[in-house]
């Protein structure tokens, strides 16, 4: 410990400028943050993240390269150095340097944004510290680790740059790993191979200082990885990502039959942006519990017709969600044009496919929003004054939270509570129609964002039922929200992602589509 | 010097152990062979001049006792243990100083020395002290802004400082002006002590006068290695004279390198002197001359090893 805090002294001392240079990268940036609508906050609202970025990874390299691990002309190979002490020193060095001042930042932020500050917040904010060391830090050290200069570190991570372009290019799009839970768990297992090579290659130079093997095992993870994500299996990567349900599915799908009496049809659109035919199923998907919130990743459809015809859609990465009151929606997907023609003389009968989240919704709760401010679960904290005012009304309000957001937060507004002073195009609202609005935050204790002042605008979707502008008007009056109408709340917690496979029986006949109108 | 070191014996059974031991010692860089199967023992309390030209593989020999580098085959042994292993703990009984090692610029010689103070628990104060005010070093300007032997004078100041027992100097000397050279390398062997010191160097005159062993490199060859004594009575120029002209030998012993001959003598340089077998041998080729025998200085022993351009190694033994 006592030789731990001799480095760490030297270190301290050596890069006392460049220190001070980061923490005034960190107020910068913090103050930029924290009032961004002022004349030289606008100015430098790109500069200040990029300063403060870079004052992190120079203040890293320059720490590590201090005891640079490479090469056989430096100063304190030869002298009496513990590995664990020297690399102990270092770690001390970027969490008083590097992560207090960005924490104290943090703070700072959390406090303009008029969040108030308890210790509950303390577990959150230093999981975030962690969560960037990890993201950021590591990385960054592990590469200084691995080369002798900060020119040959710059030159270095220009080359994974270059080399991450060309990743890029690789066919990704040819893989079916389009949907969030695929992305999330390739990426997850990208993770968990890059970090523990990383990790030995770091300790690899602390405790042998042979950087050649280093170099081949950190070289091999970075190629590795993305050639293990492309190789995997997409099914197996699904099967894994998207679990079928233990028990009951928590979701029902059947084909909804048309209103005006001719029984089940589906719609052919022809859009002209796109040359495939756009098959549409009008579908009523619901949650099996009013508790329960279904997050849609993707679908993919099915269809099975005479003298074994049979055509399947990718999977379509499309996401909307249901629950509750919430039922009726379509599936569609393109086809190409002969298949659709063929289509309609096929008796096609559906299978559609389903990948979901699930959230188990906490009991509604009604919020009073009549003051200058009001809180929603999750501690999120919006203003009471929406965006705009009178018949400018722009409908959403602003709202920050602490770290994060809740997995789901579902806010909801009767049109006959509503407080809105009715506009010259509108009589008073009608009652008996709701609007809602949903957001999606994280399931972690911060999200990974040096700002740790979540903002969400409250934004709520059209009226449902919708409501005319005027009758007989295709056009639908949007849901403004204003102060003094209450409105009722609901978080959720996630369930995990899970995949359901739904016979729906015929498709029945085809009717050509009309562009749907869209709303005010 | 304090705390002068008890012998070294190898582990349990009480025979002298080697400070340095280099077991068929090899180092392939790319295409080149650095060093090549090279045999060398260093024992406790001896100062070995390891010479050679520029690129001979002395710096690799010492890197890799130092465990800068890794031998490509072969042991390399410090203080009994695997040089490969040698971190830490381990090498607060030595001192390393190379010519081309970067230092802490940025610190003044006082920090600089402060900073290693806690390091090795055997560090000397008052011969820090000494040492700083013999060497001359400055108190305010930082290492950066110093000469290239202030520097060496401040490295050698931080190396010796602790007693270590074993001293590894880097072409120490190499470019300084003879003054600053002469007072490092009394200032080394006046702390040196009991202290073993390996010490390469390409310049030959600063060996002579404080080498107790000596070895000559070449082409990652160790080529010679043994006491001084041995060298300065092993090597030696042989000058025959004689009344009437000579007849010269149809072939000269393998020993007779650079051999020249007149009507009126012969000269040459012996590998392999011996008072007795030496004379005996010339009056056998030349018949009744007189002969005269005279050590050979380093600068000779070695130029005539390189020109010969053969092998010569007695036992490999520094000892």
């Amino acid at each position: 410990m006592k030789m731990t805090l001799h480095i760490l002294r030297k270190d301290l001392r050596r890069h006392r400028w460049e220190i001070l240079l980061y923490v005034l990268a960190c107020a910068g940036w913090a103050w930029q943050v924290g009032h961004p609508a002022g004349w030289l906050a606008e100015r430098i609202r790109t500069l200040a993240p990029i300063v403060l970025f870079g004052m992190w990874l120079l203040l890293t390299v320059r720490v590590v390269q201090g005891e640079s691990l490479v090469g056989d002309r430096v100063f304190w190979s030869t002298r009496p150095y513990r590995w664990q002490q020297l690399l102990a020193a270092k770690c001390c060095f970027l969490l008083l340097c590097v992560n207090l001042p960005l924490l104290v930042a943090e703070v700072a932020l959390i406090k303009a944004a008029g969040i108030p500050l308890s210790w509950s917040l303390l577990p959150g904010l230093l999981f975030l510290e962690l969560w960037l060391a990890f993201f950021v830090t590591f990385p960054a050290v592990t590469l200084a680790a691995l080369t002798e200069s900060l020119v040959q570190w710059v030159l270095t991570l220009l080359g994974l740059l270059v080399f991450a372009l060309v990743v890029s290019w690789l066919p990704w799009n040819r893989l079916p790993t389009t949907l969030d839970g695929q992305e999330n768990l390739a990426g997850l297992m990208g993770m968990a191979l890059i970090a523990p090579i990383l990790a030995f290659a770091l300790l690899w130079q602390y405790v042998r200082r042979r950087v050649w093997p280093a170099r081949v095992a950190a070289s091999l993870a970075v190629i590795l990885v993305p050639l293990v994500v492309l190789i995997a299996p997409a099914g197996w990567i699904f099967s894994l990502a998207y679990m079928h349900p233990q028990g009951a599915v928590p979701v029902h799908v059947s084909i909804e039959e048309n209103g005006a009496g001719s029984g089940r049809t589906y719609t052919r659109y022809q859009r002209e942006y796109n040359p495939e035919p756009e098959i549409s199923l009008p579908i009523a998907a619901s949650a099996t519990d009013p508790d329960t919130l279904i997050d849609l990743d993707g679908w993919r459809v099915t269809l099975t017709g005479d003298n074994g015809w049979r055509w399947r859609s990718p999977w379509i990465n499309h996401t909307f969600w249901f629950g509750g009151e919430e039922t009726d929606t379509s599936v569609f997907f393109d086809m190409p044009p002969a298949t659709a023609d063929q289509l309609a003389q096929k008796h096609a009968t559906a299978r559609v496919e389903l990948a979901f989240s699930v959230f188990r919704l906490t009991p509604p709760r009604r919020i009073e929003t009549a003051g200058k401010r009001f809180t929603l679960p999750g501690g999120i904290i919006c203003r009471g004054q929406p965006q705009g005012s009178g018949f400018f009304t722009l409908g959403w309000t602003d709202c920050v939270a602490p770290l994060r957001l809740p997995e789901v937060l579902i806010v909801q507004m009767e049109s006959g509570d509503s407080t809105c002073p009715p506009d010259r195009r509108s009589q008073l609202l009608p009652p008996g129609h709701r609007a809602v609005g949903v957001d999606f935050g994280t399931s972690l204790p911060a999200e990974f964002d040096p700002n740790p002042v979540r903002s969400l605008n409250l934004t709520l979707n059209g009226w449902f039922p919708p409501i005319p502008i005027a009758p007989g008007s295709r056009q639908n009056l949007p849901a403004r929200f204003c102060s003094g109408t209450p409105l009722t709340a609901r978080t959720g917690t996630s369930m995990g992602k899970m995949q359901a496979t739904f016979e729906l029986g015929a498709i029945g006949s085809e009717v050509r589509g009309v562009e749907p109108a869209d709303s005010e | 010097m304090g705390n002068a070191p008890a012998a070294l014996t190898a582990k349990g059974i009480g025979l002298p152990m080697h400070v340095i031991e280099a077991v068929d010692l090899s180092k392939k860089f790319r295409h080149v062979e650095a060093l090549r199967n090279l045999n060398l023992q260093l024992g406790e309390g001896s100062i070995y001049a390891l010479m050679g030209p520029n690129g001979a593989g002395k710096t690799t020999l010492i890197k890799i006792l130092m465990n800068l580098i890794s031998p490509t085959a072969g042991r390399a042994m410090v203080f009994g243990e695997s040089a490969g292993l040698l971190q830490g703990r381990g090498l607060e009984r030595i001192g390393y100083v190379s010519e081309n090692q970067r230092l802490p610029d940025w610190m003044t010689v006082p920090e600089f020395l402060s900073y290693w103070r806690p390091f090795y628990p055997s560090w000397d104060c008052a011969l820090e002290s000494r040492l700083t005010k013999r060497f001359d070093l400055p108190r305010k300007q930082k290492l950066k802004t110093l000469s290239r032997g202030m520097k060496m004078k401040a490295a050698l100041a931080s190396s010796l400082a602790y007693h270590p027992r074993l001293v590894v100097l880097d072409e120490p000397l190499s470019g300084l002006d003879p003054l600053v050279r002469d007072d490092l390398m009394e200032s080394l062997l006046e702390s040196a002590g009991e202290t073993t010191v390996l010490f390469s160097s390409h310049d030959l005159a600063e060996v002579d006068s404080f080498a107790t062993h000596v070895g000559y490199i070449d082409g990652g060859r160790l080529l010679l290695s043994e006491p001084m004594a041995s060298v300065h009575q092993r090597f030696r120029s042989v000058t025959v004279r004689s009344q009437t002209p000579l007849a010269n030998p149809r072939q000269t012993p393998a020993e007779w390198l650079l051999y020249t001959a007149s009507e009126a003598g012969a000269r040459w340089n012996e590998t392999d002197f011996d008072a007795e077998r030496s004379p005996a041998r010339a009056r056998e080729a030349f018949g009744t001359v007189e002969i005269d025998s005279a050590p050979l200085p380093l600068r000779q022993v070695f130029l005539t090893m390189a020109r010969a351009n053969r092998p010569s190694c007695r036992n490999g033994s520094g000892q």
